[in-house]
């Protein structure tokens, strides 16, 4: 399958990537940050409870934003997309199969892999990264606000543990983290939606395979990407 | 005459069950062959297999003098855009409407807006769908659901054309409003065509040449002016016990 969804470039629909680029990122954009700025804040409540008289309070910041660059950005946006973008792709490519339009468009000598995988593959890659620094975030100034406002911690005191515990390494992986993920949400959500068999049963079953595979392979990876990078 | 398609010995079993043993059968360029059958005896398994959809488990398919399953797939690929095929479901893209639905074999390869336009609209009206064209695939009737798929599969004019079923399904009126259309087509456009059908009166009325699939295998080869003569024992038995045509 990435073979032939690779060796599509030459042919690459425009108009097709431009439509995945924007349901991946736009249409993807509340629900990121909704998750995330829930999660900043609870890191931040969390953080502090553990903490509380082993360390200062001052240095919520470092610890919290390396929580979300490091993992929680990463990691979270990635399940998000997993059930929302790969339930979605599954869902579309297997009905295509079920209902032979993917026949269709292959005895017209319409390549799918060119037409349909390829665009959903590259947006997915290319648009994960960008909202993982969205998530990133978005978690990190909800976090700080709920320092301020539950935790007493200032926005200046915050930051500046952030900013001083920060290393561009943290956030370069976790753009490394969104590449990965974004790839393997789709090719596995594009490979359980072509591969579908036994009608609407069928379609059921390959959505839900789709997200759990995505989920499991997402923080597998998750766990490989993290000790190259941080082990 | 050329052979546009040859099939050489095919065989396939899904499991334990043996659906084709050992299918040949040649078709010239221009001729219109029907494989007539009973439901369920492999008849869309043989049409699929035909185009490589389906690939068998013994045997060689020819299309074009070339052998479909062992070629290149930008090389299938490119045979396919010559070869229509129109789908038992019709299989149309349920997202679209009717004139992107016919339109999509050309907006693929990007082809120029004027041209599509003009040819979409000549085989609309070909297949009496004139003024349809902005419909959604939701909006159809089963019957105009079949003549879009004949439209969208004969659009770019391919030199086989391959029709499963195509009265499937469909009322006694619709049915032989869709048997006109593919006399019409058939008789003005001359292009090689295979047609699966269980229904007689299709196999009759337009084929030159009609293959009786039974039990896996090529049991008879008739012309339709034998076919109602009732020169066939298995086929009278078939029609009358099933009530099919």
């Amino acid at each position: 399958m990435l073979y032939y969804s690779i060796s599509g470039v030459a042919v690459l629909r425009k108009d097709e990537i431009f439509k995945q680029l924007e349901f991946f990122s736009v249409n993807s954009l509340f629900i990121v940050a909704l998750a995330a700025a829930f999660t900043g804040m609870v890191t931040s409540v969390q953080s502090a409870y553990q903490i509380m008289g082993l360390l200062p309070l001052d240095l919520l910041g470092a610890g919290v934003g390396k929580m979300i660059t490091i993992e929680l950005g990463p990691v979270l946006t990635a399940l998000i997309l997993a059930g929302r973008a790969g339930a979605s792709i599954a869902s579309e490519l297997a009905t295509m199969k079920v209902t032979e339009q993917l026949d269709a468009m292959e005895v017209m000598g319409v390549d799918p892999y060119k037409h349909l995988i390829f665009p959903r593959i590259l947006a997915g890659t290319l648009i994960t990264p960008l909202l993982v620094v969205f998530a990133d975030a978005m978690g990190i100034l909800s976090s700080s606000l709920a320092s301020k406002f539950m935790l007493e911690v200032e926005y200046s005191v915050f930051f500046a543990a952030f900013l001083e515990h920060f290393y561009i390494k943290d956030f370069i992986g976790g753009i490394i983290k969104g590449i990965a993920f974004g790839f393997v949400i789709t090719s596995i959500s594009c490979f359980m939606g072509i591969n579908t068999r036994e009608g609407a049963k069928g379609v059921g079953i390959s959505t839900m395979r789709a997200v759990i595979y995505s989920s499991v392979f997402v923080l597998l990876s998750d766990y490989i990407i993290g000790s190259i990078i941080y082990g | 005459m050329v052979d546009t398609a040859v099939t050489y010995n095919l065989h396939k079993s899904f499991g334990d069950t043996k659906v084709l043993d050992g299918i040949s059968f040649k078709v010239q360029r221009g001729e219109a062959v029907c494989i007539l059958g009973r439901s369920g005896v492999g008849k869309t398994i043989l049409l699929k297999i035909l185009v490589g959809l389906i690939r068998p488990d013994q045997g060689k398919v020819e299309i074009f003098g070339k052998d479909i399953f062992n070629i290149r797939r930008s090389e299938l690929l490119k045979i396919r855009e010559n070869i229509g095929f129109v789908f038992q479901s019709s299989a149309l893209f349920d997202s679209l409407s009717v004139f992107e639905n016919i339109a999509y074999p050309f907006v693929v390869k990007k082809v120029n807006t004027d041209e599509i336009k003009e040819k979409v609209a000549k085989i609309l009206e070909m297949v009496d769908m004139k003024g349809l064209e902005n419909l959604r695939v939701s909006e159809l009737s089963g019957g105009m659901q079949k003549r879009v798929a004949i439209a969208r599969a004969l659009v770019t004019e391919p030199e086989l054309i391959l029709y499963d079923e195509p009265t499937l399904g469909l009322d006694p009126v619709t049915r032989n409003t869709i048997i006109e259309i593919m006399k019409r087509l058939t008789d003005e456009k001359k292009k090689t065509t295979i047609i699966v059908t269980h229904d007689l009166e299709v196999a009759v009325r337009l084929s030159d040449r009609i293959l009786f699939l039974y039990e896996g295998k090529v049991k008879e080869e008739l012309t339709p002016s034998e076919i109602l003569e009732g020169k066939s024992e298995e086929i009278v038995k078939l029609f009358e016990t099933q009530g099919g045509g």
